[in-house]
């Protein structure tokens, strides 16, 4: 805020005592005081999220207690905090959008991978032992997590094989696991030999990619991206041949 | 400990009903020297024409009266002719209480001309809306808001009355009861001051004097049973009043006379009836008094034709165009309902111990005025005051609620509204009618961030699909910018799943183009009768063929409620 505004609605502008603090009516630079606020209609307007006709409109009608000072009307902090408490209107939400800012923001596949890491000769005879298996080389987790996103993978499998043909499955948690991942990871195993996995196609999975994530609006876009990669026929067939680390990143930075 | 003083005095100076409570007693004292000079011009101009009520071509002097009094207030002064009430419930409800400075002297000069003349017609509409007037202009004076002129306009009308009939509680709740219509405390406390202001300053020119003197009535059983009897007269007599003004006027709307002409015709026929009965010319106060002091001399049929004669000469002088309140021939006919009621009932049953007729006078009275004005509080608190005679309150109390609940069931409005209401005017605070007419449409768009153009192929819409959260995309043409039509993306699903289509089908082509636009100016109240006719939602607002926004109800809510809490107060 420019500092002559500040001024201006702080300090007298009438002659005898120009210049000094409403409050303390000492001059601008021996106050200490900044209680005093004065917001302007711009400033109630967005407060009580209502347009800035409207608040003409009442200040017309009356029914809000705004001062003119020279050319622009006011109202004090205090004076607006009675009226709106007076007539239960709210005017200290925060909308939820705000305070999703917080939040970790979607950065891409590549960088999901990386943090997730790719392990290879991975080995199990079934689901369940490959998803342990799995389970067991995903970084950043505690032991005790280990189990909750093992068990979560599970519920999930039951319902319905993540197993989206072609030799791969993306296994991932029903809802979010709060094992407080802040970032998306994508972990990818490679296995020695097929694992039977109830796939769409019937056919044996050789490669799985584990997604968490810690949020469910982060995990959708992550999965929508990674199927839309895996739906690229050349990329698949790269993948199943377990090429090494550096040349799979490199593949997903060209695709991105 | 100064420190807090001075926060507290922050709180007390922009309170703003301090000022409008300092200005109330102002308010009240001036539009009481208004209503005191009409009653001393009355007196004055009665006086002066008494002498010559013997001639013959007497009957012509209402005739001139009411001519004078339309020139003056149509051709002169450029106001339309009304009763004043009205008129400044409608300032109220519409302007915020604005009123012209010039109402406030006009229909003083036109009333006192009308009713001086010997014109059936009351003094008290035509001073209150003198003192609205002036309560309207002090309040512009201090550039003060809406609400604060409303009070001050209610202050006017409130002093004027408490003035003209020395009586403070009736200027006070026939203010709040049929000028404002409401009950808070923002406003009753400034009116109440401005109604004793307007008393004092009444007693100081005129002395304290109550309008009609009367002796000690009992009131006991008999009287009360009886008072059922003088709701059913009053009820009858208020309808039929009511109904024969209107209907006059409409007559009077129809011949083809010019405007000025018309108030001459109505007063011939009074001055007419005034020859036989002289009793119905002017306000009538004086044969109030004779009625309820018991001295009204004439007969049972004599006084029958009386009421109906004064009926029927108010009917004319209101009706063809005068100027003046219907307040005081209420008062008139009322005493004379309750005189006629009260000489049959002991012509029928001579046994029966009824009190004098000068109590049903008052009773009559009350019934009159609440059945007209479908104000019950007002009635009773008027009568009580204008005859300082407490003792008839309880019968008075059911006879102003019955008779003003039966004209509600005949007659849905009051007099004095009925004309608003059928225009649609009539608004009072913390109602739809008023919320809907505060908000404009303009207030209530949202802001539409996307657009599409018509001529763009369903398969290029797509993206835009996915990366936008609108639900509904306005199309407008490339070229002029104009508004084409919108589409709702849950009515163009079969196109969006159709992958063949993607390429052959253009925006335009799947757009609805009927739905009906509103502009930023149109009335909200028909806008929301045009989405309930259509089903409708949401509603493209379009000014000038260019696209502005969307209205749409969950706003309107949002809105709608806000200004609901905010007019309705605390």
């Amino acid at each position: 805020m420019p500092v002559r505004i500040e001024l201006r609605r702080k300090f007298i502008y009438w002659p005898p005592f120009e210049g000094r603090c409403r409050v303390c009516r000492k001059f601008a630079i021996a106050c200490r005081n900044d209680e005093i606020m004065e917001l302007t209609i711009k400033e109630v307007a967005l407060h009580l999220k209502i347009p800035i006709e409207t608040l003409h409109r009442w200040v017309r009608q009356g029914k809000i207690p705004m001062q003119r000072n020279r050319g622009e009307y006011t109202i004090r902090q205090e004076m607006f905090e009675r009226w709106a408490d007076e007539h239960k209107l709210n005017i200290h939400s925060q909308s939820e959008e705000v305070q999703q800012d917080g939040e970790a923001v979607f950065d891409g596949v590549l960088p999901a991978m990386q943090r997730g890491g790719i392990f290879y000769d991975l080995q199990g005879d079934s689901k369940e032992d490959a998803l342990q298996a799995a389970v067991q080389r995903i970084p950043n987790l505690e032991r005790i997590d280990r189990k909750i996103v093992f068990e979560k993978l599970l519920e999930r499998e039951q319902m319905a094989s993540t197993g989206i043909g072609h030799g791969v499955a993306l296994p991932h948690p029903r809802a979010n696991p709060g094992v407080g991942l802040m970032l998306p990871q994508i972990t990818t195993c490679f296995f020695l030999k097929p694992v039977p996995y109830d796939a769409v196609d019937h056919r044996p999975v050789s490669v799985l990619m584990v997604l968490l994530s810690g949020s469910t609006k982060l995990h959708l876009s992550l999965l929508s991206k990674l199927s839309f990669y895996l739906r690229n026929v050349p990329f698949r067939e790269f993948l199943l041949t377990a090429p090494p680390a550096r040349d799979i990143l490199d593949k997903v930075a060209v695709m991105e | 400990m100064f420190k807090t003083v001075r926060l507290k005095w922050a709180i007390v100076r922009s309170d703003d009903r301090l000022i409008v409570i300092a200005l109330a007693g102002v308010v009240g004292a001036c539009s009481g020297v208004a209503a005191v000079a009409l009653n001393r011009s009355l007196h004055f101009l009665a006086g002066s024409l008494h002498s010559l009520q013997g001639y013959w071509w007497a009957f012509i002097l209402p005739a001139i009266g009411a001519t004078l009094s339309a020139l003056f207030l149509n051709n002169f002064l450029k106001e339309r002719a009304g009763h004043g009430v009205p008129e400044v419930v409608y300032a109220v409800s519409r302007y915020g209480g604005l009123l012209r400075f010039r109402s406030s002297y006009s229909r003083l000069v036109s009333s006192c001309l009308t009713i001086g003349s010997g014109g059936s017609a009351g003094p008290e509409a035509p001073v209150v809306i003198s003192g609205a007037a002036l309560g309207s202009n002090i309040a512009k004076l201090f550039s003060l808001k809406e609400r604060q002129r409303i009070t001050l306009v209610g202050c006017g009308a409130a002093g004027a009355i408490a003035s003209i009939f020395n009586a403070p509680i009736t200027g006070l709740v026939f203010t709040v009861e049929v000028v404002l219509g409401e009950w808070r405390s923002f406003n009753i406390i400034p009116i109440a001051i401005a109604a004793v202001a307007g008393t004092e300053v009444s007693r100081l020119l005129q002395g304290n004097q109550i309008a009609f003197q009367h002796q000690k009535f009992t009131i006991g059983l008999p009287d009360i049973a009886a008072s059922f009897g003088v709701v059913v007269v009053a009820t009858a007599l208020s309808v039929v009043l009511g109904r024969l003004l209107k209907g006059m006027n409409r007559v009077a709307g129809r011949t083809p006379l010019p405007q000025w002409v018309r108030p001459a015709v109505g007063g011939a026929m009074v001055g007419l009836i005034g020859i036989g009965l002289p009793f119905v010319l002017g306000e009538g106060y004086h044969s109030i008094q004779e009625m309820i002091q018991g001295t009204f001399k004439q007969g049972l049929l004599l006084a029958a034709l009386v009421m109906v004669a004064k009926v029927a000469a108010t009917a004319f002088t209101l009706g063809w165009g005068g100027s003046g309140g219907i307040f005081a021939p209420s008062l008139m006919i009322g005493s004379l309902v309750g005189l006629v009621y009260h000489r049959m009932l002991v012509w029928m049953l001579p046994t029966a111990m009824l009190s004098s007729e000068g109590c049903f006078a008052l009773l009559g009275m009350a019934g009159l005025v609440s059945g007209m004005l479908q104000a019950p509080l007002t009635a009773i608190f008027l009568v009580v005051e204008i005859t300082g005679g407490y003792d008839v309150v309880l019968p008075l109390i059911i006879v102003s609620a019955l008779t003003s609940t039966f004209c509600y069931y005949i007659e849905p409005a009051s007099f004095y509204l009925r004309d608003l209401i059928e225009k649609g005017q009539f608004l009072r605070p913390g109602t739809d009618a008023r919320v809907l007419s505060d908000l404009t449409v303009g207030e209530l768009v949202d802001k539409v961030t996307t657009t599409v153009s018509g001529d763009m192929l369903l398969r290029d819409f797509l993206p835009i699909l996915e990366s936008s959260r609108q639900h509904r995309f306005p199309v407008v043409d490339r070229h002029s910018g104009n508004y084409q039509g919108i589409i709702y993306v849950d009515r163009i699903r079969p196109y969006l799943f159709d992958p063949q289509m993607h390429a052959v089908l253009m925006v335009e082509q799947v757009m609805d183009a009927g739905v009906p636009t509103v502009s930023a100016d149109d009335e909200l109240a028909d806008v929301l009768a045009l989405m309930e006719r259509r089903g409708l939602n949401t509603l493209p607002v379009v000014e000038k063929h260019h696209f502005v926004g969307m209205l749409s109800k969950s706003t309107l809510l949002d809105h709608y409620r806000k200004e609901l809490i905010v007019q309705a107060g605390n």
